[in-house]
């Protein structure tokens, strides 16, 4: 089809609009009656320079989209495309788009050194010795791992091993990067260490990333757009501060100073919920007006119980998440979504100048 | 940012090609290194297994007669050679090509190779057939460098020989990419693999005059590979007669069909093994 090469050769040529395009994706494995839709006909925009985080439930199709991105699984419907190239039909020009950190995989070989691996994940994706050497030596130095570059990957901590394991994945400098639950099993220093590596590939090398992660923290630290996906399909998509925002309700945290646990408890109002932390006492009042506030605090300063701090809350995009994947199937739903048309417009959460 | 791919295209397909290649040798020589341990064991195994079987070869009834003769008679030995030689090659191939294969599609790197920007038939196919091969020929040669101070091998070289040399390298690499195919769809079959390796060595055992075997069991045999190059060297080496004669086992024509026939479905099965694990969804375990 001689139209399409052309096609093709344009969308290579002038950079497109967005880094990953997902147009009716979709994936059934199995067939007859053991067929089981994973991921249910998505479309989907990315615009470079952006931080998607795609959350779910355990089985929700986050890994099947990630490995149809890359051409690991095929779709059974739809097409992708990578900075604006085909994955299914210009596999090659696709993938060089992408570095990925794979879910529960090694990624890298644990019986060779850093620098092995290094050099030839770099020579894997095409790149010669001169061109791979200077570029691995930076990133083994940001990481910290220099000195060890020789050892073999096998002596390795984990956390070091998934350093290793991102550094192979932007050994030819990709602009899109998919990772894949990176953070999990590390503790918590190495994952605050990666969290701000992987803020750091965002902010300063404008590396648009697809990122998956059960700790949701950690996406509402890094993601400027959050996609939501239950049983295959995308139940909301919004830009993170947004999608907080729609969730956001009359909600005040109240800190006591410990000791006066038997006040509060005569005190409370329904539905207001306790926490102990250290030497204080942390109150969430739902959904609550500002003169129910000022009543408790008059009770409280009655009662004697010193006040910490009063502060405005916010439900965290955890709560937000569970709230999402409980909610009856139409009652969340559209008004979580950019629109049934917006849906295949970028949510435009960070500008970028191309 | 840049989406202009950072991969300089000056330089050319084939240097790109050979360097393709030879970054999947260095990693296939790379944990063969790790694993030299292993070899060193093997090595001396498949020695001791010839050096015992020679013997014992063509003396069934004295065997029974409990008249075993335990000398290392050189001509029995040079042809068992003929026959044993490619077999580990054939051998080593397959089984390398195997366990390097499943240790990748279970660490999940294979994933990453397949990410590569570079046609899987290179990355994932190609470059372990030359490693499995680089190996295979250390072994091989091993094998007949432990053997050799044992018994005087007298085998007549003849340059003819290279032909069905070649055509057992063919048949390997043919049959190990059908194997690797297979392993890409139902990952721990090592099972099927040993006996399909018994029975290519068995069966291509009919084609040197040491063991008798019924009719039917020396035609079933040129359906399998090894048999007709097994033949032909035999021809080549021990015979003095030319190998250019058609039919029969070792004929040029069931030595060539055969051979390339099992490179065709290698690669086919190779291909055929790669669609279906990205269908599935199983290009790493899963
Ligand atoms: N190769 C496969 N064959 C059959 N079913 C599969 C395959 N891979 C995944 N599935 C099924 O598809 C669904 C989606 O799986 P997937 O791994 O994409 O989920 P996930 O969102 O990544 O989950 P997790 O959070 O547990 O990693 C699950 O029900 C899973 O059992
Ligand atoms: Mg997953």
């Amino acid at each position: 089809m001689p139209t399409t090469v052309v096609d093709e050769h344009m969308r290579a040529r002038t950079r497109p609009d967005a880094a990953i395009e997902l147009d009716g994706l979709g994936k059934v494995y199995g067939r007859g009656e053991k067929a089981f839709a994973a991921v249910k006909p998505t479309t989907l925009s990315v615009p470079w320079g952006q931080v998607i985080g795609l959350l779910g439930p355990n089985g929700a199709g986050k890994t099947t989209t990630i490995k149809m991105l890359g051409g690991l699984v095929t779709p059974s419907s739809g097409t992708i495309r990578l900075g604006g190239h085909d994955v299914a039909r210009d596999r090659s020009n696709a993938v060089r788009q992408i570095g990925a950190v794979l879910e529960g995989s090694r990624n890298v070989y644990w019986p060779m050194s850093a620098w092995e691996n290094l050099m030839y994940f770099g020579r894997l994706k095409g790149l010669r010795g001169g061109e791979i050497k200077p570029r691995a030596r930076r990133l083994l130095t940001e990481l910290g791992l220099w000195e060890r570059r020789n050892e073999t990957v096998s002596s390795f901590s984990r956390g070091m091993q998934q350093k290793v394991a991102v550094s192979a994945a932007l050994i030819t400098d990709p602009p899109i990067l998919l990772l894949d639950e990176p953070t999990l099993g590390l503790d918590v220093e190495a994952a605050r260490t990666f969290k701000d590596w992987i803020a750091h590939l965002a902010a300063d090398e404008g590396k648009t990333i697809v990122l998956t992660t059960h700790q949701l923290e950690v996406a509402q630290e890094l993601s400027d757009r959050i996609a939501v996906i239950k049983e295959g399909e995308i139940i909301a998509d919004l830009p993170t501060a947004e999608l907080l925002a729609r969730h956001a309700e009359d909600r005040f945290e109240v800190r006591v100073a410990t000791g006066s646990l038997d006040v509060l408890a005569r005190v409370l109002p329904d539905g207001a919920t306790t926490e102990p932390h250290d030497d204080e006492t942390r109150v969430t009042l739902r959904d609550t007006d500002e003169d129910t506030l000022y009543a408790l605090l008059a009770q409280l300063r009655a009662a004697g119980a010193p006040l910490v701090s009063v502060a405005r809350a916010q439900p965290s995009l955890e709560e937000v998440f569970l709230r999402l994947i409980h909610a009856d199937d139409d009652s969340v739903g559209d008004d979580d979504r950019v629109g049934d048309d917006g849906a295949n417009q970028p949510t435009q959460a960070k500008e970028t100048t191309s | 940012m840049n989406t202009a791919s950072p991969v300089s295209t000056r330089f050319s397909m084939m240097a790109r090609f050979l360097i393709a290649l030879g970054n999947e040798v260095r990693k296939g020589l790379r944990f063969a290194w790790s694993e030299r341990l292993q070899i060193l064991i093997e090595l001396p195994m498949f020695g001791v297994f010839i050096l015992l079987l020679g013997p014992l070869l063509g003396q069934g009834g004295d065997i029974a007669a409990g008249e075993v003769e335990w000398t290392l008679d050189s001509e029995t030995t040079s042809i068992l050679l003929v026959w044993f030689i490619p077999f580990i090659f054939f051998y080593m191939q397959v089984v390398k090509m195997f366990w390097r294969l499943l240790a990748e599609i279970q660490a999940g790197t294979i994933e990453q190779v397949y990410l590569s920007p570079l046609p899987s038939w290179l990355v994932a196919a190609a470059g372990r057939v030359v490693a499995a091969f680089l190996e295979t020929l250390v072994v091989a040669a091993g094998t007949f460098a432990i053997v050799a101070p044992f018994v005087p091998i007298r085998i007549d070289w003849n340059a003819a020989a290279l032909l069905p040399a070649a055509m057992v390298m063919l048949a390997g690499i043919g049959f190990s990419l059908i194997i690797a195919g297979a392993t890409l769809v139902w990952k721990r079959i090592q099972l099927v693999n040993d006996t399909v390796l018994t029975v290519v060595m068995l069966f291509s055992a009919s084609a040197i005059p040491l063991i008798e075997v019924p009719d039917w069991w020396a035609d079933a045999s040129h359906a399998l590979p090894l048999t007709d190059s097994v033949g032909s060297l035999y021809t080549a080496l021990f015979t003095g007669e030319s190998i250019t004669s058609l039919w029969g086992i070792g004929g040029l024509v069931p030595l060539l069909v055969v051979s390339f026939a099992y490179l065709g479905a290698g690669i086919l099965a190779f291909g055929l093994g790669e669609r279906t694990a990205k269908r599935r969804g199983t290009l790493g375990s899963y």
